[in-house]
């Protein structure tokens, strides 16, 4: 989301090469799946990757992994001051791919407080490595848009089920709208955007619709700010797709949600379902390692070899 | 502003997702994914338009779909939009578009044959003979498959195939509301006359022509063929069903009677000679009188079946009489001739089995609304390698003449 470099915004010297957060909304629905089976098929590509279990109550990714008890969490990250984000990496097994395992303690660590946050999110982007992946939870709070609004890849997860897509369209739509705030703080804008906002229909606006009304009061700032929110451009991977016309579910909702909110939305590609799935899950192995050549893992293979060409990485 | 337009914005060919360079294929295919993608129980969609705004951007589509296919609308919509295109590329439009009019009306006798909508039944079949390949040739010519103005509906009057008349024709398709030409039970149809001939399949697979001394009646079952085969020649027998290309009669006993003979034929519907007669128009739906006339009919289209063989068809594989009316009975004998089960149908179309059961019963009255409907209609179509365009406007005229005459 952050692609322009002449936002505004964080721009750091020494960072990941590129960040993937893997959200959806829903819970579920294989985030956590994705992220670890993306994370090692671009460890496999010789990519530098470091996965993060943000999923701040309800980590597991590490078992995905088949990480047994991890040594160290993101708590001890969270709840000691000095301690580095360095300190809390731990191997996988998997060359290339290094682990953040998420907080394991109820020491209710979804409610982190906005500092902690901020700490965090620094730190995550300061990590030199060539992916960062963040593993986030369910749900749209602040906390785990956040996330998603610092990556340059904010990838959506979706199973072709009307709860899913729900809570999809739902967490996108409050990405953009927590990224707007952002924005509007660094333009000055607030108001224009509050205004904008909040007559009549309110939140149900859409970018369009907030540009215009920014528009009408200053046009070089509606340019900017458009060339701004046109970068929210989410890639969606859709998991689970157990019928051919499943397969084309990605490609509709890029469509509509271009037609009817406006913006631009990539189609990363569908996983289809696979028991092979469940089974390596079971199994606590990845399944692009468990079963290379059943068809989730390759549709992941392909998922990632599509991030690769979009950031212009050659093997 | 480009990057966040909405689609009331977007030009016809944003909304379709298609380049302006797309042929027309290509346009009809955008259509129908679109239709699929912004169908009400589009799963894509979910939570994030009211179904007014989907009804609103499938009315739009639609539109757009309609003036882009018609060629001198869509220049002239090019002309609008600041589109230019250079004379090769209007060169490879045009011919594109000649094809497929020339595909989708070959052997129809397009519309404008009217003449014959004339009562008396009995065309003559030299005439209609000398007619006809006439008519052919000049659909090849017009470039306007469909037309959004109503206008034209009318007058039938000169029969010759101007093409300026052509285009005119369409439009009556287009706009639902036309009462159709009504399948005509060709009974007394000339036996000579290449108007294909419908051999009844209705309700009852009437089986062929008793009377009919039948070697010829075998090469006529393409239906059966295989899905795949996309050989124009009629495909060999199957047996499966004799009858099939024949228009089916159930159309004309329901809203046959009441058509005003000035009408031009709609476009999937336009048989010359197939025109209703007199002594059939005032009684409807009497099944034996029905089946009789399927046999009689399949006689004659057995007869002419020969003659059938040399035209040019559908592109779509299967003999079906270019100018049939595409009524529900007819798409499920395609269907089965493809070996689809309804379910399958529906599962490929990802339309609900009830409405693909309805659309095949000619349930007009409990079908979705017409939007919703065309698109279901071109997806069937699709699946069955039918021309969507065709199928989809001559079921709507029907549809739209059987509402006519419940009101």
């Amino acid at each position: 989301m952050r692609t322009d470099p002449e936002s505004p915004g964080i721009v750091a010297r020494n960072r990941p090469h590129r960040i993937i957060a893997v959200g959806g909304g829903k819970g579920g629905i294989g985030k956590s799946l994705v992220s670890a089976n993306l994370g090692v098929a671009l460890a496999h590509r010789g990519q530098r990757v470091l996965l993060v279990d943000a999923d701040l109550g309800g980590a597991n990714l590490h078992t995905c992994l088949g990480v047994a008890q991890p040594t160290a969490t993101l708590s001890d990250f969270m709840l000691r001051p000095k301690a580095r984000l360095e300190d809390v990496i731990v191997p996988t097994g998997v060359a290339n791919l290094s682990l953040i395992a998420g907080a394991l303690d109820v020491l209710d660590a979804a409610n982190i407080k906005y500092a902690q946050k901020q700490r965090l999110l620094r730190s995550l982007q300061t990590q030199s490595v060539d992916y960062l992946i963040i593993d986030l939870g369910a749900g749209s709070s602040f906390n785990t848009l956040d996330f998603f609004i610092i990556a340059d890849h904010g990838v959506l997860v979706l199973l072709p089920e009307p709860t899913s897509v729900e809570n999809a369209y739902r967490f996108i739509k409050a990405a953009f709208y927590r990224r707007l705030q952002q924005v509007e703080s660094q333009y000055g804008i607030e108001r224009l955007v509050e205004r904008a906002l909040s007559t009549r229909e309110g939140a149900a606006r859409t970018p369009h619709q907030i540009i215009q009304h920014v528009r009408q009061q200053n046009a070089a700032l509606a340019e900017r700010l458009e060339k701004e929110l046109a970068a929210f451009r989410v890639k969606l991977v859709l998991n689970q797709a157990r019928s051919d016309g499943d397969l084309n579910v990605g490609a509709a909702v890029v469509s509509a949600w271009k037609k009817f909110f406006g913006l631009e939305m990539d189609d990363l590609g569908a996983i289809r379902y696979d028991d092979e799935a469940w089974r390596a899950v079971r199994k606590r192995r990845p399944i692009v390692l468990e079963k290379p050549d059943s068809p989730a893992a390759i549709g992941i293979q392909r998922i990632a070899d599509r991030l690769l060409a979009l950031d212009g990485v050659t093997e | 502003m480009s990057a966040m337009k909405h689609f009331e914005q977007q030009s016809y060919y944003e909304l379709l997702e298609v380049p302006v360079t797309a042929s027309e294929d290509q346009i009809l295919d955008a259509y129908a994914r679109a239709m699929e993608t912004y169908s009400p129980d589009s799963i894509a969609v979910y939570t994030l338009a009211e179904p007014e705004q989907l009804e609103a951007l499938r009315e739009r589509l639609t539109q757009a779909m309609e003036v882009l296919c018609a060629l001198e609308q869509r220049i002239e919509y090019d002309r609008k939009i600041g589109v230019t295109r250079s004379a090769e590329e209007l060169a490879r439009l045009r011919t594109e578009s000649l094809k497929r009019a020339a595909e989708s009306t070959a052997g129809s006798a397009p519309a404008e044959p009217v003449a014959e909508v004339e009562p008396e039944v009995q065309a003559a079949p030299a005439a209609a003979e000398e007619e006809l390949p006439e008519a052919e040739v000049v659909s090849g010519e017009v470039v306007v498959t469909e037309e959004v103005e109503p206008e034209a509906a009318g007058p039938v009057a000169e029969a010759q195939p101007g093409a300026q008349e052509l285009a005119s024709e369409p439009p009556a398709a287009v706009i639902p509301p036309e009462p159709v030409p009504v399948a005509a039970s060709a009974t007394a149809e000339a036996p000579a006359s290449n108007v294909e001939a419908p051999s009844e399949p209705a309700a009852e697979p009437a089986p062929p022509a008793p009377a009919e001394p039948t070697p010829a009646a075998v090469p006529r079952v393409p239906l059966a063929a295989k899905p795949g085969s996309r050989s124009l020649t009629p495909a060999p027998v199957s047996g499966l069903k004799p009858a099939i290309h024949a228009r089916p009669l159930a159309p004309m006993t329901r809203h046959g009677a009441p058509m005003p003979p000035p009408l031009p034929p709609r476009n999937g519907a336009r048989a010359p000679a197939a025109r209703p007669n007199g002594q059939q128009l005032g009684e409807a739906p009497v099944l034996a009188e029905a089946s009789a006339i399927a046999n009689a009919e399949s006689a004659l289209a057995l007869a002419s079946a020969k003659a059938r063989d040399s035209r040019t068809r559908l592109k779509t594989v299967v003999d079906i009489p270019s100018d049939a009316e595409f009524n529900g009975e007819l798409l499920r004998q395609v269907r089965e001739g493809r070996n689809l089960s309804l379910q399958m149908l529906a599962d490929r179309t990802r339309i609900s089995s009830r409405h693909v059961e309805n659309i095949e019963a000619d349930r007009y009255d409990i079908l979705p609304a017409s939007v919703y409907l065309r698109g279901m209609l071109m997806s069937i179509a699709r699946e069955l390698d039918l021309d969507p365009l065709r199928v989809s406007k001559s079921y709507m005229g029907l549809v739209a003449s059987g509402e006519k005459k419940n009101r």
